[in-house]
């Protein structure tokens, strides 16, 4: 049994005629401390399944487990605490508070989560020590990027789900931030799921996930990850 | 053409689905319109309703324009008042107080004895027939009165004055214009008090002592005063400004004719502010979809008459819905409550007032100007660029934070929240603002309650000492025969009669109240303190003064009734009383003049004992007992009658309220969702977000409403200025109980509402808030 297991799971969106179904008895595992990277065409359903695995979201049908928790029989308090235990989330567009810092949009998950850690600390262990002050707008991109990681990480979460981290940045930022959660994978020991179009990417992860229209079509377990600086871009 | 067509079609369609999909808000601006002016649609018919059903009334009877006092005038009188240029009539009449001993020892009836066929202050009648000139047994009789006693046409009635009287047949129950109001005193009591119509032949002995005079139209009436003044110098000339009837039902008028203009002015203002916002965030949220058509090859003429429709259909369906339902409903409601304890005869709908229209046309033309403001803004910007989302607003410290002691000791929720607010100035100002208004109106509504009883509060149980008035006839004996005669702890007499005052700028019949100088049962002065009386003059009333423009040291002229001469005075002091417009002079002054002697119009007594108090009730020339505490309750009942058209107020702005909040939060949640959202995902629990909406709310509340507290009490004391009466000064008084109780009102209810907004919090889906970047 895998750490992480999705068991048949599905996911419809709409009834009827319209109903779309955005994944489609989706079956995998994910062992823990693994980076694994969720590749896939547009509309293939990695962000829906990130979302189920992450509590954002209801299942249709079928059953996701984390360690011993099984996600999917859980109410709406229940995948609150979950999220706000176990998960990080890592957005394409950051998702900081525009009218806090930095540091307090770090302090933000702190605020949640009991086992925290300090968020000056963890802002420095992404290379942000200088910026604690500055306001999202007054940050760049990739910048913003890292307080988001950061945030996440804050939470001491098990697990980190990360939606196309560097869709919005450029290659040498979007590497910037990829080094960056090789290293938390390594260091924290956390299970780290990364979406992404660029099959480049993909030959960081430990274990490689391919989707295709709701359902998944390949999953390995790639036994010699390329380190980020040696990826051709 | 053909595409033309199609396009337009296309454009009509997105505007109505654009309608559909923000439903709450083009509701709110079509309700915000609506309520606007519906107000002011609402109490301007109303005023308007009783001011044309009353003059109607008063054009019918033929109302005069002069009601002429003069004991014993003769024939010769009468055609030179004829004769003087701009009269058109006049008629002459005994005017006398007649008791109906067999409606009740205290029943009377102000009888108006008709030298010839009443061509003036012609009575409406009702049930039964006009007078004839020649019936000489026939009566018209109030028919409130007979309504109270069960008198019927047919029935007879006794009047006596003194030791005469006369029995009538009743011929007709009628109304009569210059009786609009009966009342001896404050409050009408059909019981105790009517009038009734007779020939002057029926009463033959009697002199004539009125002359009743109409003017030709367009005429000064003024100027016309001053000429017959001069012509009959002892007469005491009442016009229609100074006739206490006339003049108490057009100051009613007026009274509602300026709540109209404060109030809704208010609402339509606070319409007007949250129309603009919603305007400007739809307007703004079409940003790209501008960019889309733009790109399209929309010419700009089209889009901008496309985006002016967002702001025409709502705002001219909310503010002609409003209109024409307040228009035709709330006159209806409130004419009754207006009317109050005025009899006319007909309500008589007024047509819809220019101003009604005008606040339609101000509300629509507003919307548009705000709608076009905003549009503007975004059309300069290239195609391009509005189809890029605009950056989001940064956010940056707050002056708090230089105060580091103090915003070290926050904690977290509250800094988010303090930053919050802080970046959404505009937003957060206009809620401020909405609550500001919310607590402000209701503190004036409620204040003016406060003020009222406090004003009138102050008279009858703080410059009124005694505890029981008796009015004498005049048939009375001297102050000292009851002083030896009455078994109270104290009696004083004050001796009141109409006279004319004359000065610079005018004249006016007002009340004179001649006092003993050393009384002490009146507490003129300050903060009811006793205070002697003038010694070398007079005093006025503060309304008196108010009225008049007299003050401290001007000189004016006292006519009597019936004298020739006037008599020079010199203001002394202006007493600060607040009901009456009264003239006081001290007993030693009066007696310097030799007038006459002094003769109690009224005995003022002090804990009398119950023996004594019958005692004047057998005895024959006392009229009418009056009890200031009575006489507190009958002004109240009054006031609170006219002032029930405030709870309209409450209503109003208890309604604007409601809309304002409920508006303002759904725009913040809907521009804070993917704030809200990101908390989701982080882990906070839904109490937590919503505990976080709360706070946030209370503080933008507790700001708002406290920031309305001085406003409120201002908007009091010009609404008191705007409606106050011809006999009482009302002096703005607000309670710390009303400030507490309007700003807990006006909290309560904000908290409810943003309470309603943060269940969305519940339904608010994380995946779809976070998807893309709006
Ligand atoms: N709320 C929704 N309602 C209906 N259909 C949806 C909804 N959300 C997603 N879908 C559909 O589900 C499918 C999978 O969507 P998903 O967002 O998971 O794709 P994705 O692999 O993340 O694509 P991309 O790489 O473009 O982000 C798509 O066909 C999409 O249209
Ligand atoms: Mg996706």
């Amino acid at each position: 049994m895998s750490y992480i297991t999705f068991d048949q799971v599905s996911k419809v969106y709409g009834t009827g005629e319209t109903a779309v179904r955005a994944a489609d008895q989706v079956t995998f595992g994910i062992e823990q401390g693994e980076l694994c990277v969720v590749l896939g065409p547009s509309g293939a359903g990695k962000t829906t399944v990130l979302n189920l695995l992450g509590g954002m979201d209801k299942a249709t049908g079928g059953t996701i487990r984390v360690g011993d928790k099984t996600i999917t029989g859980m109410r709406s308090p229940q995948l609150t605490d979950y999220r706000r235990l176990d998960v990080g989330f890592v957005f394409q567009f950051y998702n900081l508070m525009p009218n806090l810092t930095a540091l307090e949009n770090v302090e933000l998950a702190r605020q949640v989560s009991p086992k925290a850690l300090e968020p000056a600390d963890v802002l420095a262990q992404v290379g942000l020590a200088h910026r604690l002050n500055n306001f999202p707008a007054q940050l760049s991109g990739g910048e913003q990027q890292r307080v988001s990681i950061a945030r996440a990480l804050c939470k001491n979460p098990a697990l980190l789900l990360c939606d196309e981290p560097t869709g919005a940045l450029d290659s040498k930022t979007g590497a910037q931030v990829l080094e960056l959660l090789t290293r938390v994978c390594k260091e924290y020991k956390t299970t780290v799921v990364i979406i992404t179009h660029n099959a480049s990417i993909a030959q960081m992860g430990n274990r490689i996930i391919r989707m295709r229209s709701g359902t998944v079509v390949e999953n390995t377990v790639n036994d010699h990850p390329v380190k980020v600086e040696d990826i051709a871009w | 053409m053909v595409n033309t067509q199609r396009g337009r079609g296309a454009l009509t369609r997105k505007l109505f689905r654009d309608m559909h999909r923000s439903a709450m808000q083009f509701v709110a601006i079509v309700l915000l319109c609506a309520l606007g002016t519906w107000v002011f649609s609402g109490l301007e018919g109303t005023w308007r309703m009783l001011e044309v059903s009353a003059e109607t009334y008063f054009a019918q009877a033929n109302l005069a324009d002069f009601w002429i006092n003069l004991p014993g005038a003769t024939k010769a009188d009468v055609d030179n008042v004829r004769n003087q240029p701009g009269v058109l009539d006049v008629q002459s009449r005994y005017t006398a107080e007649f008791d109906t001993p067999d409606y009740g020892e205290d029943a009377s009836l102000k009888v108006l004895a008709y030298a010839d066929a009443a061509r003036i202050n012609v009575p409406l009648v009702r049930t039964g027939a006009a007078l004839t000139q020649d019936d000489l047994r026939g009566i018209l009789l109030d028919e409130e009165f007979a309504k109270a006693h069960g008198i019927r046409v047919g029935d007879t009635l006794k009047l006596r004055q003194n030791t005469l009287t006369r029995v009538f047949t009743v011929r007709a129950l009628v109304l009569s214009a210059e009786q609009v109001i009966t009342a001896k005193d404050v409050m009408p009591d059909p019981l105790a008090y009517g009038y009734a119509i007779v020939n002057k032949a029926a009463l033959n002995g009697f002199p004539v002592n009125e002359l009743i005079v109409t003017l030709q139209p367009g005429v000064d009436a003024a100027q016309a005063e001053a000429r017959i003044q001069a012509l009959l110098p002892q007469a005491l000339i009442i016009t229609q400004e100074t006739h206490p009837v006339v003049q108490r039902m057009r100051s009613e008028v007026t009274m509602f004719r300026n709540m109209t203009y404060v109030f809704p002015v208010l609402a339509f203002a606070v319409a007007a502010m949250i129309v603009l916002t919603t305007l400007t965030r739809m307007i703004e949220n079409q940003r790209s979809q501008i960019g889309t058509l733009k790109a399209l090859g929309y010419g700009p003429n089209r889009i901008r008459t496309h985006y002016v429709n967002y702001a025409f259909v709502p705002s001219l369906g909310g503010a002609l819905l409003g209109q024409l339902v307040g228009h035709y409903t709330l006159p209806d409601m409130l004419y009754a409550m207006e009317v109050n304890h005025f009899i006319i005869p007909e309500r008589i709908r007024p047509p819809i007032a220019f101003t009604e229209w005008g606040m339609t046309a101000l509300m629509v033309a507003l919307s548009i100007f705000i709608c076009l403001a905003a549009y503007r803004r975004a059309e300069k910007e290239e195609a391009a660029a509005l189809l890029r989302p605009k950056p989001p607003k940064a956010g940056s410290r707050v002056l708090l934070e230089r105060w580091k002691g103090f915003w070290g000791k926050l904690n977290f929720n509250t800094k988010m929240i303090v930053r919050g607010v802080a970046r959404n100035k505009g937003r957060t100002a206009v809620a401020m603002v909405g609550l500001l208004c919310c607590n402000a109106l209701i503190i004036c509504a409620m204040g003016l309650q406060d003020s009222m009883q406090a004003s009138v509060g102050d008279y009858y149980r703080g410059t009124v000492g005694y505890s029981l008035r008796a009015d004498l006839d005049t048939d009375a004996g001297t102050l000292e025969s009851y002083q030896n005669r009455v078994d109270a702890q104290a009696v004083e007499g004050v001796m009141e009669t109409q006279v004319s005052l004359r000065y610079a700028g005018g004249s006016r019949a007002v009340l004179m109240s001649v006092l003993s100088d050393g009384q002490q049962l009146m507490r003129l002065g300050a903060n009811n303190a006793l205070i002697a009386l003038p010694t070398d003059g007079i005093a006025i009333s503060r309304k008196l003064s108010e009225v008049t423009g007299l003050a401290t040291g001007d000189s004016v002229a006292i006519w009597l009734p019936g004298d020739d001469t006037g008599i020079p005075m010199t203001i002394r002091a202006v007493y600060p009383v607040n009901i009456g417009q009264t003239v006081y002079m001290g007993k030693a002054v009066w007696d310097g003049l030799r007038k006459g002697a002094f003769t109690p119009t009224g005995l003022l007594l002090e804990s009398p004992t119950a023996l004594a108090v019958h005692q004047l009730e057998q005895a024959r020339e006392v009229a009418a007992f009056k009890d200031p505490e009575a006489q507190y309750t009958l002004t109240m009942s009054v006031l609170d009658s006219t002032t029930a058209v405030f709870s309209l107020m409450y209503a109003a702005a208890l309604g604007l309220a409601f809309v304002i909040c409920y508006n303002m939060g759904l725009i913040n949640f809907t521009e804070r969702t993917r704030d809200y959202a990101t908390l989701k995902v982080l882990g906070y629990h839904q109490k937590e977000i919503r505990g976080l909406m709360m706070w946030e709310n209370n503080i933008v509340t507790l700001i708002g409403a406290g920031l309305g507290i001085v406003p409120g009490i201002l908007l009091t004391r010009v609404v008191l200025d705007a409606i106050g009466s011809e006999s009482t000064v009302f002096i703005a008084n607000v309670t710390f109980v009303t400030i507490l109780t309007a700003t807990a009102i006006t909290s309560v209810f904000s908290v409810l509402i943003e309470w309603m907004i943060t269940r969305k919090v519940r339904t608010l889906d994380m995946v779809e808030a976070l998807k893309s970047v709006e």
